[in-house]
């Protein structure tokens, strides 16, 4: 499980969260849809510790923290029941896929190399990337990187996984593939906290969604309530506005 | 006259000193290496005033010949080590040259680990970070290595040119293959013969460095180039 409670944030005078609160329950799949410059990046760093948040309290599993008191250990625990998946994957570039995901197993979790390794090479098979143990970073698709990511995420077993707009570097015909494996990896029971603008993914997979704008959380609710009944008038217009969008390029593209 | 013949037979004497040679090249650069890393990860932490004292060092050395650098640590080490109650005058001058080269090569050196460290994209530390390893074993793992290979290049002609450098240490009298040739031209008067032999060593030594160099470069390329092709042929076969 993982809960955040009036978590604040802000950038010098820019107030980019200005209260946050949200649960995600075991085993379920949470999104957060929001305009740009909402603070949802922030809000997924601020869980991570990449970015310091003002105030607020975490908890993780059975860890509780204040962000106001936190110390370096209780830093380094967090991170290690976090999973983060990046909007442009940052996988090692010095490492092969195979040892991307192997190499936290080793190094943070001191595992021995032989199990590290059966593990790394179960977490590709999930993400199908059999077939690219040997290949660097430089040598794979944006989507084979990003599945890289995912596995790389997964074969740590952390409490959640935090998704930040996954696909949206991705080329068009590159984003089935990766929200193909994101929801074998929801099927899996894993729980995930995903920012991404892929309705089809919300629709489909999240247990709730929340709709963020100006650093709060403007509502809440099922695939179905947000939807295909918002009751705030920013979320209606948001959607509408994603939707013509999508329209939009489905008609440029042909 | 100029004569071949000479060439050929100062050879075997001003290559007998090609020893001393190696060990100005060696160990100022096994030195400055480990100090410039220093340098640059202490300057990208910006330790106050470490920070501030480190750019004042480096901008010195990158600012003055190393020729007068080399004859400051000559006539100006001694000095110092007689504050503290060393008697420096009668040691070996390759040491001063060690000291010396250190100092020079070290500071270009940490500018340039420092650019290659900031060359790694960021979001692998952060990658890192978020699987759960420390600052240290990021940069141990994933920052370092790569920023090495992005370096490899300028450490490469930073090693030759160290190499083509040496050849100034006879001016405080350390007898390298250049000081061989000075004092054997000097005592049977043929001049030119003794520093062509040298020039000879020289350029087929830089020579062979930078084929070397190449080659590691190519090599340790984190899948580009040739290291695509292997991969590539391995999963065909
Ligand atoms: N390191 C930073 N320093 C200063 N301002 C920042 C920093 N990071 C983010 N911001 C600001 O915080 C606000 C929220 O940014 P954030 O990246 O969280 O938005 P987002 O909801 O993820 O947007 P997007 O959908 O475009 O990714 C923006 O106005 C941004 O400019
Ligand atoms: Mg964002």
């Amino acid at each position: 499980m993982i809960e955040i409670k009036n978590i604040k944030k802000s950038f010098g005078k820019l107030s980019v969260l200005t209260d946050v609160s949200l649960t995600v329950q075991p085993h379920e799949v949470v999104v957060v849809l929001g305009p740009s410059g909402s603070g949802k990046t922030t809000m997924l760093r601020c869980i991570n510790f990449l970015e310091r948040a003002d105030s607020g309290k975490l908890t993780v599993g059975d860890m509780t923290i204040d962000f106001t008191k936190v110390s370096k250990r209780e830093i380094h625990e967090i991170r290690k029941k976090v999973g983060f998946v990046f909007q442009n994957y940052n996988l090692f570039a010095n490492k092969t896929a195979l040892q991307n995901v192997m190499h936290g197993l080793v190094v943070v979790k001191k595992m021995p190399k032989a199990e590290a390794r059966k593990k790394a090479e179960e977490a590709l098979a999930w993400v199908k990337l059999e077939d690219k143990h040997d290949y660097y970073p430089s040598q794979l698709s944006g989507g084979q990187q990003q599945r890289v990511g995912i596995a790389r995420a997964i074969a740590l077993e952390p409490e959640v996984i935090l998704f930040d707009e996954p696909t949206s570097a991705l080329d068009p015909e590159l984003i089935d593939e990766t929200l193909e494996v994101m929801k074998n990896v929801a099927k899996r029971g894993i729980t995930m906290l995903v920012v991404t603008h892929e309705l089809s993914f919300a629709q489909d997979i999240a247990d709730k969604v929340i709709f963020m704008d100006g650093g709060v959380v403007v509502e809440e609710g099922t695939p179905d309530e947000i939807f295909n009944h918002p009751k705030e008038e920013r979320t209606k217009q948001f959607l509408a506005r994603i939707i013509a969008t999508k329209t939009l390029s489905k008609k440029i593209e042909g | 006259m100029f004569s071949w013949k000479y060439v050929v037979d100062y050879f075997p004497d001003i290559f007998a000193k090609f020893p001393v040679t190696l060990e100005l090249v060696f160990v100022p650069f096994i030195i400055s290496f480990l100090l410039g890393f220093a340098i640059a990860i202490a300057r990208l932490k910006k330790i106050p005033l470490l920070e501030q004292v480190l750019a004042v060092y480096v901008s010195y050395v990158r600012c003055t010949p190393v020729i007068t650098q080399m004859f400051v640590v000559y006539f100006g080490l001694p000095i110092l080590m007689k504050q503290f109650g060393v008697n420096a005058y009668d040691w070996n001058p390759v040491i001063f040259v060690f000291v010396a080269y250190s100092i020079n090569i070290s500071a270009f050196l940490s500018e340039t680990i420092r650019s290659s460290i900031l060359a790694v994209p960021a979001g692998q530390m952060e990658a890192g970070y978020a699987v759960g390893m420390s600052g240290f074993q990021t940069m141990r793992d994933i920052i370092v290595p790569q920023a090495l290979k992005i370096s490899l290049p300028m450490l490469g002609n930073m090693f030759i040119g160290l190499f083509q450098a040496t050849a100034l240490a006879y001016m405080v009298n350390v007898i390298d293959m250049v000081g061989k040739a000075r004092n054997i031209s000097t005592s049977r008067g043929h001049l030119l013969e003794g520093y062509i032999c040298c020039a000879i060593v020289f350029a087929i030594i830089s020579l062979a460095l930078e084929v070397i160099f190449k080659y590691v470069n190519k090599r340790l390329a984190f899948g580009h180039q040739n290291g695509y092709q292997r991969v590539r042929r391995r999963s065909e076969s």
